[in-house]
């Protein structure tokens, strides 16, 4: 192969690469040299080592805002999962344009900017003017006090976050569920399975691949997640729904504290860098 | 293979540097396109101004901008202005990072909240060395008060006083009229006893609140216990820069704000989740009678509100031990960059913005309270029409019921302190002790003061 041949591919990566430098790998390695300064104001003002990490790991509020936020992520997540696998195999059942017409309606959630979808769903739960309380006003019945209470508000938030994610998760899982091919699923009836049986030893392990990377991304876009948890309830009341992502926003964007923000957002990275290791692992697959 | 490397490392290199250069440009110009400092096509020197403000939009205050750069530069036959509108909320940590890379503009509207990091950071240039030092006595009277004042010490004076925002109790005087309450209340108590009365349920069975203000943390603002520190101390921070809020005053002042969910109801439970827009918004809507509110924010509402736009008012806050009630005077702060090479001229633009020409129009334009005592004769009959009375009322309260920030210490981040010190006791159920001295601490370790 001539040396032109071979370089030819390289060059057909390279701009894709360059995106990826700058877009991605750039601002990562700023982050870190963030970190390891005090830099208030962008200000680098002394260099402090791993000072501002240590700071971060032994703060109590920080440490509690990540456990809300796998806490929160993941109810949200599983609650995704089920009921994109249960509205897959319903839609499935279908084609045509009913398909394509429910597809559709659970798909626009993703779709739809977080911003107009979580400002939606705070005007329908606003406690005096909302329409929640108005319809249930209209039923005779005591308001609810959904968002200024930190149990429910906590219930909203997962509620608003699982409405935005399960249209995602609803397709990659139809799609895993169309491309099992009839004649299995025909065999394992003719042998005699159930309709459990054949969910539990066929459908399911077919679409090991598509649950999987919904649970990746859906897991990522869960805890990275700021639009929704600071349009909704601005991490309160209280600290009820005050997620990691919110710190990492006041510390940088209210406090000017860029050393430090940026070394919480190095630690949240490698937290969803182990979390997407884990998951790949555990179901073996090869990447 | 290790050839081909080095062919792709050169090839990635190339591209990456052609990549740089093509993103070296842009920014968020607005108006020309020539680079800062530089001379222009037309040989002439190029003022770069940041500011929130877009002389090309259709709003007052942009429009009255881009009379200022007109008027400066019919002035300035060598200069060209180029103004950069940018986000308000990030601009001045822009302005603070550009200080490091020689970016910075030559002038800039930093944020009330910022200017003591400004002055401390050395990145502003006192007037006094600019257009100030070929100023009279009268001039620099006609400008002087409250909110030139800020930042300033003896001999220097850093900054100019655009979009003042008076803080006080917004007010429908309609509702006073109909349940006949005068309201130029003495006390809180006062205050307190007329918002019960006005905690009802309206013709169309909506709950009406008393008072109403926003305790979250995404986007606070004014509240009970801001108002008491500034007006029984003036300030959030003692003389040592240190939180003040953790005292006595502090720790009257939250338990009033939970008695006034608990105790008293003229405040909704939802205030706790609550942003200050949606405060403002829930007043348009008439959810509340009086609110903690700026004076800036009263056109918006006379704009949008469904009922009388003339029966919203402003009103100072009542007295607290004798003391008269004092609320903030913020505002935007148009300063001056140490670093410029042309200060001289930065220093010019400056004095254009609060000429008697520019003055009447921030006014009448703009709806802004005027910088120059001598405006206020210029705009009499503007300013005694009904609807512009609030700016009357808010230039009042500049004068007697007015506190600006402490410059000489970061306060950063304080709103947010005290609104989360409602949160940890009201929702977290800490004692008001101990949220107070919660978020004192975490002000001081935070601001290094």
């Amino acid at each position: 192969m001539k040396r032109r041949d071979k370089m030819f591919p390289y060059l057909l990566l390279a701009p894709s690469a360059l995106v990826i430098l700058f877009v991605l790998i750039a601002p990562l390695l700023y982050s870190v040299y963030c970190s390891l300064y005090q830099c208030t104001y962008m200000r680098f003002t002394k260099f402090v080592g791993l000072d501002n990490f240590i700071k971060v790991l032994t703060n109590m509020d920080y440490l509690k805002a990540f456990g809300r936020t796998f806490y929160i992520s993941a109810v949200s997540l599983v609650i995704a999962l089920v009921l994109g696998v249960l509205f897959a195999l319903w839609i499935n059942k279908y084609s045509g344009i009913t398909a394509y017409a429910i597809q559709l309606l659970v798909l626009i959630p993703w779709v739809t900017s977080q911003v107009v979808g979580t400002l939606l769903w705070k005007w329908i739960f606003s406690e005096d003017l909302g329409v929640l309380n108005y319809l249930i006003k209209q039923l005779g019945m005591a308001p609810l006090k959904v968002l200024s209470d930190p149990n429910t508000a906590v219930w909203v938030l997962i509620f608003v976050m699982t409405w935005r994610i399960i249209g995602y998760a609803m397709v990659q899982i139809l799609a895993g569920l169309k491309s099992i091919p009839k004649s299995i699923e025909e065999a394992a009836l003719i042998d005699g399975a159930g309709k459990w049986q054949l969910l539990r030893y066929v459908r399911l392990p077919m679409i090991k691949t598509p649950l999987l990377i919904s649970t990746i991304i859906l897991t990522l876009s869960n805890i990275n997640n700021l639009t929704v948890p600071l349009s909704l309830t601005g991490g309160g009341p209280g600290t009820a729904t005050n997620v990691i992502t919110i710190s990492i926003y006041r510390l940088g964007f209210e406090s000017y504290q860029f050393g430090t923000s940026s070394a919480l957002s190095i630690v949240l990275f490698l937290v969803t860098l182990v979390l997407s290791i884990g998951y790949v692992k555990a179901v073996k697959y090869e990447v | 293979m290790r050839k081909m490397k080095k062919g792709l490392a050169l090839v990635l290199a190339l591209v990456m540097m052609v990549a740089m250069t093509a993103c070296g440009g842009g920014g968020d110009t607005n108006e020309g396109d020539g680079e800062k400092g530089a001379k222009t096509e037309g040989g002439k020197k190029e003022l770069l101004v940041w500011t929130f403000l877009n002389p090309n939009d259709e709003s007052g205050r942009g429009y009255v901008l881009a009379k200022a750069k007109e008027l400066y530069e019919s002035e300035h036959d060598d200069v060209t202005v180029r103004i950069e509108s940018l986000e308000w909320d990030t601009m001045t940590a822009k302005f603070f990072a550009a200080t490091q890379t020689g970016e910075a503009p030559d002038v800039i509207w930093v944020n009330g909240l910022n200017l003591g990091e400004a002055i401390q950071l050395g990145v502003v240039e006192p007037f006094e060395n600019l257009f100030l030092k070929d100023w009279t006595d009268e001039q620099f009277a006609d400008l002087d008060d409250v909110r030139f004042e800020y930042g300033a010490t003896d001999d220097a004076h850093y900054q100019l006083h655009l979009s003042t925002n008076v803080y006080g109790i917004v007010y429908r005087e309609d509702l006073f009229k109909e349940f006949e309450i005068d309201p130029n209340f003495e006390s809180w108590d006062d205050l307190i006893a007329a918002a019960q009365k006005l905690t009802y349920v309206n013709e169309d069975g909506m709950q009406v609140y008393g008072l109403g203000v926003g305790y979250n943390e995404k986007s606070a603002d004014s509240n009970y216990l801001r108002a008491q520190l500034f007006t029984q101390y003036g300030d959030v921070v003692d003389e040592n820069g240190q939180a003040n809020w953790d005292g006595d005053v502090g720790q009257a002042a939250l338990q009033m704000q939970i008695d006034m969910i608990d105790k008293y109801k003229i405040t909704p439970q939802s205030a706790v989740s609550a942003t200050s827009e949606e405060m403002y918004a829930d007043f348009i809507a008439g959810k509340y009678a009086m609110v903690f509110g700026g004076s800036v924010r009263i056109p918006t509402i006379k704009s949008q509100c469904a009922y009388d736009p003339d029966s919203v008012k402003l009103m100072p806050y009542p007295s607290s031990n004798g003391m008269d009630g004092k609320g903030l005077a913020a505002g935007w702060n148009v300063c001056v960059y140490s670093g410029s090479e042309m200060k001289e001229e930065a220093g010019e633009f400056v004095e254009t913005l609060c000429c008697p020409e520019i003055d009447k129009l921030w006014v009448e334009e703009g709806g802004q309270i005027p910088l120059l005592k001598s405006t206020v004769d210029a705009c009499g009959e503007f300013l005694s029409q009904p609807d512009n009375e609030y700016l009357k009322t808010a230039m009042e309260m500049l004068e007697n019921n007015a506190v600006a920030y402490n410059s000489q210490y970061v306060i950063s981040g304080y709103v947010t302190d005290l609104v989360k010190s409602m949160q940890l006791a009201y929702v977290e159920g800490k004692s008001v002790e101990e949220a107070l001295a919660t978020t004192a601490r975490e002000f001081n370790e935070r601001n290094n003061n």
